[in-house]
């Protein structure tokens, strides 16, 4: 599984909230991402849309 | 760094294992011994603070709210910026490794498949892949020892 870019609400440079993400965990409200490092940032959101293939996945942040 | 292994602040974390052992059946009369191996995930507390977990020498997550940027980052990562480039390419390394495995087994079907050309092309490839990860591989280590 190749290490994805976690973009915030749609798919934009400068909507890249995490490079090189290497697990992604959601709950009811939170996505919480972890990357290649060990960092975790949490997002209030839901995940929208993962795409495996090209390396991306867009959160869409709960307004 | 830990590749299989999620810590999270409070002492609450995750971890893969793998282990093999054996165990005897019975079935048809016959009694045999099958050596297995598991992996399993769970996820446990140890009763750690934090000062304590960073004195014994333990890593855990914090968010710094950087965005993965250190550069924008005012807390302090402790990862200079040739560290996560050394991280990177470990796992991009690793993960070739694995697409290489990948595409020899592919190969392996289109043989059973009928197509021996295609497999002794794509097992050519492989060879190839395998070469520029090893070179990749021999970088990584000269920058590791510097």
């Amino acid at each position: 599984m190749c290490l994805s870019t976690v973009y915030k609400n749609e798919k934009r440079e400068d909507t890249v909230v995490m490079r090189n993400v290497m697990s992604i965990r959601c709950d009811d409200t939170t996505v919480i991402l972890t990357d290649l490092m060990e960092r975790t940032v949490a997002i209030e959101g839901k995940l929208q849309e993962a795409n495996l293939v090209d390396g991306y996945v867009i959160v869409q942040e709960i307004a | 760094m830990h590749l299989d292994h999620d810590h999270i602040a409070g002492g609450h974390h995750h971890h893969d294992h793998s282990h093999t052992h054996t165990h005897e059946h019975t079935h048809d009369g016959v009694t045999h011994t099958h050596e297995h191996c598991h992996e399993h995930a769970h996820e446990h507390s140890h009763p750690h603070d934090h000062a304590q977990l960073h004195s014994e020498g333990h890593t855990h997550d914090h968010s710094h709210d950087c965005g993965g940027s250190c550069g924008s980052c005012a807390s302090g990562c402790s990862h200079t910026p040739m560290e996560e480039l050394l991280a990177l390419m470990k796992y991009m390394i690793s993960h070739n490794a694995a697409h290489a495995k990948e595409l020899a087994d592919l190969a392996s079907q289109l043989e059973k498949a009928g197509s021996h050309m295609a497999y002794e092309q794509v097992m050519a490839a492989v060879s190839d892949f395998e070469k520029g990860n090893l070179r990749l591989s021999t970088v990584l280590a000269s920058l590791d020892v510097k």
